[in-house]
């Protein structure tokens, strides 16, 4: 009846009142600073990272499909050139950087071509008279560009925001990802590795 | 100080325990309706959908209330997959396969979002927990030196001989010992066991109150209790104690935090933006030094036009109005009706409030060939009403 109650010796039950206050809370105790070192693990490492950069999942995966008419007045399909190294910018004519790397696109398409590297355009949330005119203003690439009036391939594409490049390898797998104005530094570093320049 | 005390106690905890059972079922049956909501329409599923996804090139927009180009072709993308057949999880799941569990605006529950969801119900679990060990604990507080005393106070109680302290505890103690007193009145329940029971919830209550560091002492006829001042202060000295090392501990976390900003903060310089670990953006030398190339070009071959061209609209950007003006007439000087020349001149001089800008925007309508990108332009500058 009374061990139902709790009820025990005197010797029993004075004993733990006895301990200092922190060695009876030392439970809690462990659980406070395993929190905080929690705390201090993830602020740790999101004060160091900026949350408007997002790394692409497409990385190492399989080239999203791409095809369909061009601004040329043509057709283009990724995949006729599997096996080659693919380089996808996405641009629109309203997009300044594009503007900027426009001059340097024309250039690596020709300097690459004999290496076997494949430039394609994607022409993205753009009318083709705008794409037009901004061709016969800053001339042609030299190369195609899909049509993508309402932003479909740049979705599928993962795409943020114009200009972006990717580059493929010979195996169909997305390599290098660049969001914005391109640097031949980049085109380098990206598609030199992938070419037999020997 | 009735009898009616003990039953207002048990109907406070009835209707604590009905108010947490009400809460349960209630939560139990709202988590089951938003489980098992219908589909609903395709529009309303697509709505669902785009507004649990994040617009990629918006900042904390989701895809349904962004206006974004790129949000509108993901609200047709939504459309079309749900059209087709497939379900609102597979719609999602390509969005991920392609921007990565970023563009989904609640975290899924799987792999580190599931953490986001189950620590809240963690928390509340291990709360109640410790709160029901706290409360069991208690009763293995009372000693048997504390059922003898439980039986001394109750003898003074029935007497007359006590006065309580007006304190949780003290409250405690006396609904103990007007309970005990009441099995003791009545004579037909006066069995041994119920008046061990009276003792030991005396004790119990005995022991809360020795807790508060408070004793309640008999004097001959007029017993009192009085807080004894060394305790008093023991026990304010344990409080400070506590809080202080609460305070301590706050402190040691925000020095922590203060010291991790400081370190990410520390590389910028005065007047940058605090924008994370952004490599630098350069674009201040850069600028200057395609200025620099194109000038040099310029100086290379004056009959350049078309470095020129470039080199004014740079100059233009760059908020050099008077050196792109000097460029355009260059320009002119070579070639007069030369459309960008004449374009970018009135810009120029537009930029710079000057009254001839129209004129020359003028004369850049007048001479360019109708597809030329600059003429909406010009004509919303000629005419600001359009």
């Amino acid at each position: 009846m009374l061990d139902t109650f709790g009820v025990h010796d005197a010797a029993d039950d004075d004993a733990p009142d006895e301990r200092p206050r922190w060695r009876r809370r030392w439970p809690l105790l462990i659980v406070v600073v395993l929190v905080a070192l929690g705390a201090v693990g993830v602020l740790g490492t999101g004060f160091g990272r900026d949350p408007t950069v997002v790394d692409t999942v497409l990385m190492d995966r399989p080239a999203p499909p791409l095809s369909g008419p061009t601004l040329e007045g043509g057709t283009v399909d990724i995949a006729g050139f599997a096996g080659q190294v693919v380089v996808v910018n996405v641009w629109a004519s309203w997009c300044v950087p594009c503007r900027r790397e426009h001059p340097l696109l024309v250039r690596a398409a020709e300097v690459l071509e004999p290496f076997g590297v494949q430039f394609i355009g994607i022409n993205t949330q753009d009318s083709e008279d705008d794409a037009r005119a901004f061709l016969e203003e800053r001339g042609a690439f030299g190369y195609p560009s899909v049509l993508d009036p309402d932003g479909r391939w740049a979705v599928e594409w993962g795409t943020f925001g114009v200009p972006e490049t990717f580059v493929i390898d010979a195996d169909g797998r997305i390599r290098a990802k660049k969001i914005g104005e391109l640097t031949e530094g980049w085109i380098v570093e990206a598609v030199g590795p992938l070419v037999d320049t020997g | 100080m009735t009898r009616a005390r003990p039953s207002a106690t048990a109907l406070r905890r009835l209707l604590t325990v009905g108010a947490f059972v009400a809460l349960a079922v209630g939560s139990a049956l709202g988590l089951w309706q938003a489980l098992d909501a219908p589909p609903g329409t395709p529009q309303q599923q697509a709505t669902t959908i785009a507004t649990g996804l994040r617009c990629p090139t918006c900042q904390g927009l989701s895809v349904a209330d962004s206006a974004a180009p790129i949000a509108n072709s993901m609200r047709e993308i939504i459309a079309e997959q749900l059209a087709d057949g497939r379900t609102p999880d597979e719609v999602r799941g390509y969005f991920v396969a392609r921007y990565g569990e970023w563009i989904l605006l609640s975290p899924r529950t799987g792999g580190l979002g599931w953490l986001v969801w189950f620590l809240p119900v963690a928390a509340v679990l291990g709360g109640t927990g410790a709160a029901l060990l706290q409360t069991r604990r208690r009763p293995t507080a009372v000693s048997s030196a504390d059922l003898d005393h439980a039986v001394e106070l109750a003898d003074g109680y029935a007497a007359g001989r006590l006065a309580l302290p007006q304190t949780p505890a003290g409250e405690r103690l006396e609904a103990a010992l007007e309970l005990a007193s009441a099995i003791a009145d009545d004579r037909e329940d006066a069995s041994t066991g119920a008046h061990r029971n009276g003792m030991i919830r005396i004790a119990a209550a005995l022991a809360a109150q020795r807790r508060e560091a408070t004793t309640p002492v008999m004097a001959g006829s007029r017993a009192t209790a009085v807080a004894p001042a060394t305790d008093d202060r023991a026990a304010d000295g344990v409080v400070r104690r506590r809080g202080m090392s609460w305070a301590g501990g706050a402190a040691a976390f925000a020095a922590v935090l203060v010291g991790l900003l400081a370190f990410n903060l520390a590389p910028r310089g005065v007047g940058d933006l605090p924008t994370g670990n952004l490599p630098d953006v350069d674009s201040g030398p850069s600028a200057t030094a395609e200025l620099d190339a194109l000038r040099a070009s310029v100086e290379q071959d004056p009959s350049n036009i078309a470095a020129r061209l470039d080199l004014a609209s740079q100059l233009l950007q760059a908020g050099d109005v008077g050196g792109a003006q000097v460029t355009a007439r260059a320009v002119l000087d070579q070639q007069p009706d030369h459309p960008d020349g004449l374009l970018l001149l009135g810009l120029a001089l537009f930029t710079d409030g000057s009254a001839v800008a129209p004129q020359t925007l003028q004369r850049f309508l007048d001479a360019a060939p109708s597809e030329h990108p600059g003429i909406p332009l010009a004509r919303s500058l000629l005419d600001p009403q359009q």
